[in-house]
């Protein structure tokens, strides 16, 4: 489906001769030269193919790749007869000249095309356990080749498939530096996660590990999405699989590419805050509200001074530097790579900075009939900033709501910044610039990833492989924060603390394999097994009290130290698995696959540790029928009908089948002070309730899908119709409070599989790629995927709804239960705001009449100037039952388009991706539009109601912070969710062979030099009145039962980037 | 040797050997004990009992939400602005089934039977053999059987009809357990007391010093029975009080009872024990905003000075209402204006309210003025009961370590002169209980009780609103003398602020079964959404 740039340098094949010294002191004065051209079907150049020549007489080999001109050259092949030269070059089919013989010291030319490859049907493709070729494969799956032009910007793997492949969302975290993303394939159909199963190259992985792979080490991204292709996971492969290969030395000379970029982020949009006499205003307009008077303050002039506008002095433009550096080579017995790549980044809003460092090593060895393999990965983090509720950096609500009439500084308030406080100032918001200038957080992470595997041929077709790679991870914190006093009089003491945490596990896995073609049969089977480690995890944090002063800012010299934090157990559950699949292919047209897999996993108890997941697949290439010649009109044709089953164990892996005690979290803080001296004396008890029952959740997924080629296989389309039934689902079931089993201000629950959900979908993807004349190249793709959520039922116990989303201490807004989408919004509607008392009695007087109550009232608390909701069930009176369903976060369809345009020497490659058909909750409207507490807020608030007769479109200022009234649950904090952003625009260009050449001076220094500029997020076109609409989840939430709560997180930043690439 | 055998078996694909795949996939917690296993000592089971009482201090009880809740209800408290989120529902009764606090008061009262079961549970599976573990055991499980009894005391008196669930098993077996009638709720309660006091201790060592004794069980038993209308029960329990061997007395400072100091005095009979915060190494400051045993370190102290303090939080004034109960006739004639001499204790004010009006007295920089504001249309009238502010001028912070009081002797005298009159006894045995009250604080006597039962007990309800104010005692006084929805109505109508509403209506008369509750119990009937 993807189309491959094929002069992009990650790409090019560069062979060179391989130094057998014995050969090539034999032949050393005799040799020939050999020039050559490769061109395409239309007689353009075509630089970076790979050119092998290998004489079959004495194995004599050597490589070279063609130069910006298609021109390649060998010096000196030794004479003789036998040789062989292949020409390849991704996106075009290789071509193999034989039987040439060299004269000695004879100059001898070579003029070749190549054609573009059939729709790369014969290109390998990276599956479950194994590679399958394009045409084979049964299931449904986007290739995302990494290096389109473009991706070069990206500063995280998943933001590489943002747009790129249907019914694949990816969601960015928000837009801290360094943040992670979310990949969520086909829909939400777990309650636990929705974390796809992550492979890198060929062994289980995790989330954390793809995300610390830096975007210049990996070659292309896999997603299976079809539960036919996905079954050979079995569990974990729940919501899908995506295979991440890796870039690999390739046979040739040390080749050194570098890449080095700058740039500047920036919010893209801020929100318009009151002045000071606005401000004022409005806190008089709220004292009078709440039958109050001001701080003494208010009546003089002091307050009238505009002295900040904190929402700017919070928001910067932050720079980002990008330098990776590549080098890759080798024999054909031995590749090697190895990259390193350094980013820094600070965020937005102040004063966060972010670094990390990536290293790659792949060592790769070729001994006859034994393959081995090595790689280690390791990436380390480094993040300044504050460590606060909201994140590392300043709290976007505090700089909308502080007082403005307040400077920045107060050197009579211990730590140097102006406060506020009720009593003094009618408002407790924090100065936004205090925390984040006087905590001092680093925390550094790293994470290394070795893998190692060796793979023997056994006999002909028959091959074992065995693999292990293990995760070693770990962090350290450290903290210092200045003394201060915070708002409201507040008092933080000076302290210092330390942490570290440090985790590890291995996965080893084993599989045998066999491809054999017997005539018009194939055959290929795998079977193996595979065994997760649980491994190990612990942390420990310690605090330091009673520093003396500020000269020395570390834990060291802290007179007090307590630990606050430890803990110690298994990174993960341990899972043992057995699996096998069958694949058939007859006459290339009709192609069978079957695979099995056996999880058992220590989640469970001893009687439902096992589960088994199936998958079958049927392909059928109709284009090759006799009957389909006879067209033209499609020139490509397959359809492929699957059906597989998938699991999921993610819950806690010790304490769900049996009762554990608990003494706090962390283990000591359960206590109660006894005695004449008040000690602490520690408790111990058990929080939780047992379910010895619990067993694998089961995904069963039909897809149904069509692969299709028009005009000379220009033009490409997918579709593919699935319906994916997830049952028995994990899920902690909350039961009634008067169980007990739980912790203060927590509901007792108990984990059982108890529901069932649907995702069905619709996907569409379209490519296509013309080579206009000698100079242009166009490639377009498209992609749209449609997706229905719905909950069928949560259970056969007692199926409360399941409500979450609590914002700014307010009520629920999310709403789970059968015949609604996951985490859907639920409140009331809201009419519009009373106009005076009036219009309130006519209600009061419809409600007495319509309930036969003469007391009955429309709607309690009801004054003028509050929302009126609407009266769903028409009853006269509004009570909880008029809360409904108003929408969800869950896409309708999620859609992206990316074209690539290179013309001469430019390069142009712009990604747009975008979402429609959802809602998400604007909680920052508690600051914005309502003031039920002291603070600032935008000038939407203007347009509150002020007196009786207003016709307003915001409620009053003035009610109980509580939800109730205005700010009970409803769709006035609902918006739509719905975006389109161009997320990726780069503008590239190559200095041609010509200049390349003078530079070079004659030598071979650069082989490639490449400028460009890049936009993210240069545009974004949405209807939400907030600072951004790609909301991940409320803070600290999750995307099952949180998902789209804006909270004032931090947007994804607009960023403008200059980049070099070099190639040597 | 077994593991490596496994590996062995993983690398070659063996036949598979089950046992080693069960071994590798049965994982054994590493960061806590097995409930079946760990509870067969006494020190395991002092453990579990201390956790019963650490639920005192979770959210809806004593270390914040109880003394708003009741505080708020009973027109004791009004809210200021500064007041945020659901407590401020409480003081105009615009709560419904969701309100936060009344949910976690149900749950945390739940959660403390749901503990005390636990140790009832271990106890009777470990059956010691030992002598002083038996003796230990015995007294753990009266001391739990106490805290369980208090919690079915509110519930019973919040909600009436409730779960009653007097077994660890109980919920193991079904989770959703139905309502009892409140009269086997009380019935459990006095049965299960009884059975608690003769193996409660009637003092401690100084190192135990806040557990439950026999004097808080029998409190709570005579307490029972006075809230039953059985007075003469009621009368017998409190009387034993009065006797040996126990030897409580008033404190001769009413001050001092809710000074940092206020315990270890005759008085107490049962405190909640807050530990004064000291450090962010040991506990959080704002553990009680749900931090309780896990993100708040270790801390048991009370944000309520912080919450109520005038020059803090300022969440509360105390309402106007309350100051002017201590205004009334003089004792001595009936006509004079007196003012009792606990409103100086019980809130900050003018000259002319009887109210304290400097601050800081113990400060360094001496004493200031309480910066009252007569132009506040609400009445600045804050409270003085539980705050230190004689200490330091304001406290940046949650960190009180004054118990919290939940029954003290003169609460008993009152209970037990309360039990007479009900008997139609008016005569000197009240008299002289209530007047031993008054005296202590340096009022004026009463010289009679005004002869009728009516009378004296229009004196005994108000010298229960002047002695306990502040002290959560009073909603549940007018909710049981059924004048709940009369004086609230009565005194929210008038008072500054609310804007003359009448918000007590029948069904307040019970607390609302809280979602929690209702929305996830099929097996819980509740009528009208609301009880």
């Amino acid at each position: 489906m993807k189309i491959k740039r094929f002069h992009s340098k990650h790409f090019a094949l560069m062979l060179f001769l391989i130094p057998v010294f014995c050969l090539s002191l034999k032949a050393q004065d005799k040799r020939t030269q050999v020039t050559g051209i490769v061109k395409n079907e239309n007689g353009t150049a075509i630089a970076n193919v790979s050119v092998m020549v290998k004489n079959t007489k004495t194995n004599f080999s050597a490589g070279t790749t063609t130069d910006s001109s298609g021109v390649f050259n060998f010096s000196k092949l030794p004479p003789g007869g036998g040789y062989t030269f292949t020409f390849s070059s991704v996106g075009f089919e290789t071509q193999k000249l034989s039987g040439y013989t060299l004269q000695p010291d004879a100059a001898f030319t070579l003029v070749t095309r190549l054609r573009l490859s059939e729709r790369a049907l014969e290109d390998v493709i990276v599956i479950g356990y194994g590679t399958a070729k394009r045409k084979d494969v049964v299931g449904s799956l986007d290739v995302v080749p990494v290096k389109e032009a473009g991706a070069t910007s990206s500063t995280n793997p998943s933001e590489l498939l943002i747009g790129k492949a249907a019914g694949v969302q990816v969601v960015q975290a928000n837009g801290v530096p360094g943040a992670d993303a979310q990949i969520i394939i086909r829909g939400t159909g777990s309650f636990t996660g929705v974390d796809p199963l992550y492979i890198i190259d060929g062994i289980q992985a995790d989330k954390n590990l793809f995300n610390a792979l830096s975007t210049q080490d990996i070659e292309n991204i896999t997603i299976l999405k079809d539960a036919s292709s996905t079954a050979i996971y079995g569990s974990a492969a729940a919501n899908g699989v995506v295979i991440i290969s890796t870039r690999k030395g390739r046979p040739g000379p040390p080749r050194i590419s570098i890449t080095s970029q700058w740039g500047e982020a920036k919010a893209w949009k801020q929100l318009h805050l009151l002045d000071a006499a606005q401000y004022v205003d409005l806190l008089q307009d709220f004292a009078a509200t709440s039958n109050t008077t001001l701080p003494a303050k208010f009546s003089t002039p002091s307050v009238l001074v505009d002295s900040n506008n904190w929402q700017s002095r919070i928001f910067r433009q932050a720079p980002v530097l990008e330098n990776d550096i590549n080098i890759s080579g080798g024999s054909d017995k031995v590749l090697y790579t190895f990259s390193v790549g350094y980013i820094k980044q600070e965020s937005i809003v102040q004063a966060m900075t972010f670094k990390r460092l990536n290293t790659r090593m792949g060592l790769d060895e070729n001994l006859g009939r034994i393959h081995l393999g090595q790689s280690l990965a390791i990436r380390y983090t480094n993040t300044v900033g504050q460590n606060g509720s909201g994140g590392p950096y300043a709290n976007i609500t505090d700089g909308i709501g502080y007082a403005p009439y307040k400077p920045v500084y107060d050197p009579s308030v211990l730590g140097g910044y102006s406060i506020v406080s009720n009593i003094a100032d009618f408002s407790n918001v924090n100065n936004p610039l205090q925390a984040v200038n006087l905590i001092h957080n680093v925390q550094a992470e790293f994470v290394v990833l070795p893998q190692i595997f060796g793979e023997v041929n056994i006999i002909n077709g028959l091959k074992f492989r065995t693999q292990f790679s293990a995760e070693i991870g770990g962090g350290k914190n450290t903290l210092y924060q200045f003394p201060y006093t915070a708002s409201n009089n507040l008092g933080e003491p000076r302290e210092s603390s330390l942490g570290y945490n440090d985790y590890s596990f291995y996965t080893l896995e084993n599989y045998f394999s066999y491809n054999r073609t017997f005539g018009k049969h194939n055959i290929s089977a795998t079977v193996g097994n595979s065994y997760l480690d649980p491994g190990k995890s612990s942390s420990v944090t310690d605090l330091g009290t009673g520093i003396p002063n500020d000269n020395i800012q570390n834990i060291s010299v802290a007179q007090t130290l307590a630990v606050t934090g430890a803990s110690y157990g298994y990174a993960r559950a341990s899972v043992i698995s057995y699996f096998g699949r069958l694949m058939y292919a007859y006459d290339n047209k009709y192609i069978l696959s079957g695979s099995l897999r056996e999880d058992g996993a220590s989640n469970f108890g001893t009687n439902n540790q096992f589960g088994y997941f199936p998958g079958v697949g049927f392909a059928w290439r109709f284009i090759d029928e006799g009957f389909m010649k006879r067209q033209s009109f499609i020139d490509d044709g397959k359809l492929r009908i699957g059906w597989g089953r998938t699991g999921n164990n993610n819950i806690p892996t010790t304490g769900v089948t049996s009762v554990l005690t608990f003494s706090g979290n962390p283990n000591g803080n359960l206590v109660y002070s006894l005695g004449s001296n008040k000690t602490f004396v520690p408790g111990t008890t058990i929080a939780s309730l047992a379910n010895p029952n619990i067993k694998w959740e089961t995904t069963d997924q039909t897809d149904i899908g069509l692969d299709l080629a028009f005009f000379n296989k220009q033009l490409t389309v997918t579709l593919d119709w699935y319906d994916r039934k997830s049952s028995g689902l994990l899920v902690s079931i909350p039961l009634p409070a008067s169980v007990g089993a739980d912790l203060t201000g927590a509901q007792p629950v108990e984990i059982e599989n108890a529901a069932d959900a649907e995702n069905k979908g619709f996907e569409l993807s379209a490519g296509y790629r013309y080579n206009i004349g000698r100079d242009l190249t166009l490639n377009i793709n498209a992609n749209i995927g449609f997706n229905k959520n719905r909950v069928l039922s949560l259970g056969s116990q007692f199926a409360a709804p399941i409500q979450a989303g609590v914002v700014q201490n307010l009520s629920t807004f999310t709403i789970t239960k059968a015949g609604y989408p996951i985490g859907s919004y639920y409140g009331y509607k809201v009419d519009h705001v009373a106009k005076d008392q009036a219009e309130i009695n006519a209600l009061n007087a419809q409600a007495a009449q319509k309930t036969g109550n003469p007391n009955a009232v429309y709607q309690a608390g009801l004054l003028p100037g509050d929302f009126i909701y609407k009266d769903i069930r028409g009853i006269g009176q509004i009570t909880d039952s008029d809360e409904t369903v108003l929408g969800n976060p869950i896409p309708k369809f999620v859609y992206g388009f990316s074209a690539g345009l290179t013309f001469k020497n430019f390069d142009l490659n712009m990604v747009f991706s975008g979402v429609a058909g959802l809602k998400i909750l604007n909680s920052v409207k508690f600051f914005t539009l309502i003031e039920a507490t002291g603070h600032n807020a935008t000038t939407g608030i203007l347009n509150r109601w002020r007196q009786p007769g207003d016709v307003a479109a915001e409620p009053r200022a003035g009610q109980d912070a509580t939800a109730s009234g205005n700010l009970a649950a409803s769709d006035w904090w609902l918006e739509s969710g719905a975006y389109l952003r161009l997320r990726n625009l780069t503008v590239g260009y190559t200095l041609p062979t010509k200049v390349l050449n003078s530079i070079n001076g004659g030598e071979h220094v650069f082989t490639r030099i490449r400028f460009y500029i890049a936009a993210q997020n240069l545009l974004t076109l949405t209807g939400y009145s907030g600072y951004d609409p790609e909301i991940s989840t409320q803070m600290g939430g999750s995307y099952i039962f949180t998902r789209g709560i804006d909270d004032g997180q931090l947007p994804q930043p607009r960023t403008f980037l200059a980049g070099l690439q070099l190639g040597f | 040797m077994k593991k490596i055998i496994c590996y062995l078996f993983l690398l070659c694909i063996a036949i598979p050997s089950w046992n080693c795949k069960k071994s590798l996939l049965n994982l054994t917690s590493q960061s806590a004990y097995s409930y079946s296993t760990y509870f067969n000592n006494s020190n395991a089971l002092n453990q579990a009992t201390i956790a019963t009482y650490s639920v005192l201090l979770h959210q809806g009880l004593w270390s914040r939400e109880y003394y708003f809740i009741f505080d708020l209800l009973g027109m004791e408290a009004k809210k200021t602005t500064n007041m945020q989120g659901d407590l401020a529902q409480l003081g105009n009764y615009s709560f419904g089934s969701n309100q936060t606090e009344i949910g976690d008061l149900w749950g945390s009262l739940y959660r403390m039977i749901f503990r005390a079961n636990v140790v009832i549970d271990r106890v009777n599976a470990w059956n010691p053999t030992d002598p002083t573990d038996q003796a230990n055991v015995k007294q753990y499980v009266a001391e739990v059987k106490f805290l369980r009894d208090y919690a079915y005391f509110n519930i019973v008196n919040l909600w009436g009809n409730a779960p009653l669930i007097t077994a660890y098993d109980s919920v193991v077996n079904n989770n959703y357990i139905p309502r009892s009638p409140a009269a086997s709720i009380w019935a459990f309660i006095e049965s299960d007391l009884a059975s608690a006091i003769p193996n409660l201790p009637v003092a401690y060592d100084a190192a135990d010093l806040g557990r439950a004794t026999q004097g808080a069980a029998i409190a709570l038993l005579g307490k029972t029975y006075l809230y039953e209308k059985k007075w003469a029960n009621a009368q017998t329990e409190f009387t034993l009080l009065t006797q040996a061997p126990f030897t409580y007395a008033l404190s001769p400072v009413y001050d001092s009872l809710f000074s940092p100091t206020n315990q270890n005095s005759p008085e107490d009979i049962f405190q909640v024990m807050n530990e004064a915060w000291t450090s962010w190494s040991i506990g959080n400051q704002y553990s009680m905003f749900g931090g309780q045993e896990t993100w708040g370190g270790m801390a048991s102290q009370s944000d309520r000075a912080q919450e109520y303090g005038f020059n803090d939080w300022w969440n509360v004034y105390i309402t106007a209402s309350a100051v002017d109960a201590f205004h009334y006739p003089s004792p001595a004639d009936g006509v004079t204006p007196y003012v009792d001499p606990r409103a100086y204790s019980t809130f900050y004010g003018t000259k002319a309210s009887g109210g304290d009006t400097v601050y800081c007295e113990q400060c360094t920089t001496g004493k200031i003025s309480y910066p009252f504001n007569a132009s506040d249309p609400q009445g600045d009238y804050s409270w003085r009961k539980y705050e230190y502010y004689n200490l330091v001028p304001s406290y940046g912070g949650p960190q009180s370590g004054i118990n919290g009081q939940v029954i003290r002797y003169a609460d008993v005298l009152l209970m037990l002169a309360e039990s007479y009159i009900q008997q139609g006894n008016a005569g000197s045995q009240p008299l002289g209980l209530i007047n031993q009250v008054r005296a202590r604080a340096g009022a004026i006597p009463y010289s009679n009780l005004g002869g009728s039962q009516t009378s004296a007990m229009n004196i005994l309800m108000l010298e229960r609103q002047l002695e306990l104010c502040g002290e959560q005692t009073r909603y549940f006084d007018l909710i049981r003398w059924g004048l709940a929805q009369q004086v609230i109505n009565a005194e929210e109508s008038t008072e500054p602020g609310l804007n003359g509403i009448q918000p007590f209506q029948t069904k307040n008369l019970l607390f609302p079964i809280p979602d929690i509750e209702k929305d996830y119990n099929p097996n819980c009937v509740v009528n009208n959404g609301w009880n």
